[in-house]
């Protein structure tokens, strides 16, 4: 299998070539298990983990805003309104913040020779996805129990909400975390802005309270938010009242397609010669 | 059939830290830039060619070396050609996969064992596992890291690091391999493994080497042609023998052994290869205790007790001393075939400076091996005292220990 190859200042090619990609899955899956065995090596709980963060989190947050700040959950019981919540903002944080640090983090990958760079953040999304899938099985099984236990649940087509949410959420972090993940090989800055910014973010989505609980002009900007967006199409899958506006959606769209265009374009002029700045 | 084709290719790096620094200095620097225009003077005062037009053609299964001093654009050339970075100008071509060797540690991640990075590395160059896994026995033997493979990599010493990742770039399926200075990090016995192992690829498997080295024994041993690089620009390519010639005339330094015409002694017993080292495989420094491997290569069938002499002179033509086992009555016995003898000189008392030496070998009224000027002793750095003062200029070429009560 010999190729003959052509280097030159534009760097690799812009285009992205499926074949290529297709013939580093193994590549994909070699850096997907790096990731997990890494990540939870020399811990006690081990994967254990993955379950952990989002039930805390839903814990504390459900009887802070949900309990004793009777914020609501928009007709969902509370315990399946947090969970859903965190379990997609999880993601998206997973998605947004490792993407944003990757060049950094994969110095010694990027240093060794060329492969289609684009790999590496392909794996990201893909390792968190396996988490999030992990947590999902979690949320099923609550919403199954409590099921049984007198809630009621219409499964069906709005089923297809929750891959559809999903797919939006892994746009979105992919395509933002590039434009991070580009700018901060300039500046610096970024990478601080970026964890401390996914806190404000937070309490701007309806991860931990729905939209309808505030005064008209806020909850219009929270939902304009096409983070917002995602998570409530996401509970609309676990059973949530459709409500969502058009032009939410619209705003949504936008930061759909721009963000991934944007932040791939930056990337590739990044990924050429970082290595002599970073 | 070629293998690597360049066409021109510069590389140009800002210089300072421009770009690099935060968003406030770069406002700044945007909004002065508005200002005043920069006049072309000080543009070309802020950019540093770090290779400059290079053009050259290599040939499938050639073993190409490429030397230079420090900062002659060796490692950047090697950076192009992995497509790792871009060059500023022109364009490289190439025909097949190239496996690299660049830095020690690159491509390794530090919790994955042995064998994960195996495998991470063999499908970062675009193998599947079933090709790796056919590999994966010759890998593990010729790195010699044998029941370490399945600890994490981080727990190694930087000698098993630099196997296993040479041993992994060697044996997985690519065209052209690139091998950086890393090998000097290993000891002299495995160095020469990669060599042969190198030779061995490009004759066998008809695969194509570049090698960085600053041994010119090791350049001479395993390439056919070789390049000079001065300050970004490519001075010679050609056979090796002349290239090696252009640069020692250039810089003043000793041939590599196996091309030296003007031994004198019968040869039974040869100096092969040799080491300076300090204790944590660092740069010689003065007041560190140093050591001086030698490789002793026997064709006599009996063990043969020898008198070894090593003499170090000063630049300036006078000797400085002698290190030579008789002195102090120490027997060196050497067998059949290759022998290794370590001498050690406790807390080098030499200040910075190239100090040739000449190595003389015997037994009993028998020369052996005689050279003048067989290799240098290089010192790098100073720290005698412990306060890392050093000697002033002109004060003298030896370091004595002495207090003051």
């Amino acid at each position: 299998m010999k190729g003959d190859w052509e280097f030159d200042e534009k760097g690799n090619s812009i285009k992205l070539s499926f074949k290529e990609l297709f013939g580093r899955l193994n590549l994909l899956w070699m850096l997907i298990k790096r990731d997990f065995i890494s990540y939870y090596k020399q811990t006690v709980l081990g994967p254990l983990w993955i379950l952990m963060q989002p039930l805390f989190s839903s814990l504390v947050f459900g009887l802070v805003f949900g309990k004793f700040g009777k914020f609501g959950s928009n007709g969902m019981p509370i315990s399946q309104f947090y969970l859903s919540g965190f379990i997609l903002w999880g993601f998206f944080a997973e998605c947004i913040t490792k993407t944003s640090s990757l060049f950094r983090d994969n110095m010694n990958l990027f240093g060794k020779v060329y492969f289609p760079r684009i790999i590496i953040p392909i794996g990201i999304i893909g390792s968190a996805l396996i988490r999030l899938f992990l947590q999902l099985i979690l949320l099923m099984i609550i919403t199954f129990w409590l099921s049984l236990n007198g809630i009621k649940f219409e499964w069906g087509l709005r089923l297809l909400f929750i891959p559809l949410s999903v797919l939006m959420m892994a746009i979105l972090g992919l395509g933002l975390g590039l434009i991070v993940a580009s700018a901060t090989t300039r500046y610096r800055d970024l990478a601080l802005i970026i964890n401390f910014g996914l806190q404000l973010l937070l309490f701007s989505t309806t991860v931990i309270y729905p939209a309808s609980s505030l005064p008209p002009p806020y909850s219009f900007i929270v939902e304009l938010n096409p983070i917002s967006v995602c998570i409530d199409m996401f509970r609309i899958g676990f059973g949530a009242p459709n409500n969502i506006k058009l032009s939410s959606i619209l705003v949504s769209a936008f930061f759909l397609i721009v963000s991934p265009i944007l932040g791939y374009t930056l990337f590739h002029k990044v990924e050429k010669n970082f290595i002599d700045t970073i | 059939m070629k293998a690597l084709v360049a066409e021109n290719i510069s590389k140009i790096y800002r210089k300072g830290s421009i770009g690099s620094g935060s968003l406030a200095k770069e406002l700044e620097s945007g909004i002065k830039s508005l200002f005043n225009k920069k006049s072309k003077e000080t543009i070309d005062k802020n950019f540093h060619k770090s290779l400059d037009q290079i053009n050259f053609e290599i040939e499938e299964g050639d073993r190409v070396g490429i030397i230079g001093k420090n900062g002659a654009g060796k490692s950047t050339l090697l950076k192009i050609i992995s497509r790792i970075t871009t060059p500023t100008h022109g364009k490289i071509k190439g025909h097949g996969r190239v496996a690299s060797l660049l830095e020690v540690g690159t491509g390794f991640h530090p919790e994955l064992t042995g064998l994960e990075n195996i495998f991470l590395n063999g499908s970062i160059i675009g193998m599947k596992n079933a090709e790796i896994k056919a590999n994966l026995d010759s890998i593990i033997s010729f790195s010699g890291v044998g029941s370490y493979i399945n600890t994490p990599v981080k727990r190694y010493s930087s000698g098993m690091y630099v196997r296993l990742a040479f041993s992994i770039a060697a044996h997985l399926q690519s065209e052209i391999l690139i091998v950086d200075e890393v090998l000097a990090v290993g000891d002299l016995e495995f160095q020469k493994m990669c060599l042969d192992k190198m030779k061995e690829l490009s004759q066998s498997e008809g695969k194509t080497i570049l090698f960085v080295s600053h041994n010119l024994n090791s350049v001479s041993t395993l390439c056919n042609n070789s390049m000079l690089l001065e300050s970004g620009k490519l001075l010679q390519f050609g056979k090796t023998e002349d290239v090696i010639n252009t640069y020692i005339q250039k810089n003043n330094v000793s041939k590599p052994l196996n091309e030296r015409t003007d031994k004198r002694g019968n040869q039974k017993i040869r100096l092969t290869q040799f080491r300076w080292f300090t204790q944590n495989e660092q740069m010689v420094v003065s007041g560190q205790d140093t050591f001086l491997e030698l490789f002793l290569f026997s064709s006599l069938t009996q063990d043969t007790s020898v008198e070894i002499s090593i003499a170090i002179d000063h630049q300036e033509g006078f000797r400085i001393s002698i290190l030579n086992n008789t002195l102090i009555s120490e027997n060196c016995i050497l067998k059949e075939g290759e022998n290794k003898v370590t001498f050690k000189i406790s807390t080098l008392p030499l200040p910075i400076g190239i100090y040739p030496c000449t190595f003389y070998l015997s037994s009993s009224g028998e020369i052996f091996e005689w050279i003048k000027d067989a290799f240098n002793l290089e010192v790098f750095g100073e720290s005698y005292y412990p306060n890392g003062n050093s000697l002033p200029k002109k004060q003298g070429f030896v370091y004595l220990p002495f207090t003051i009560n």
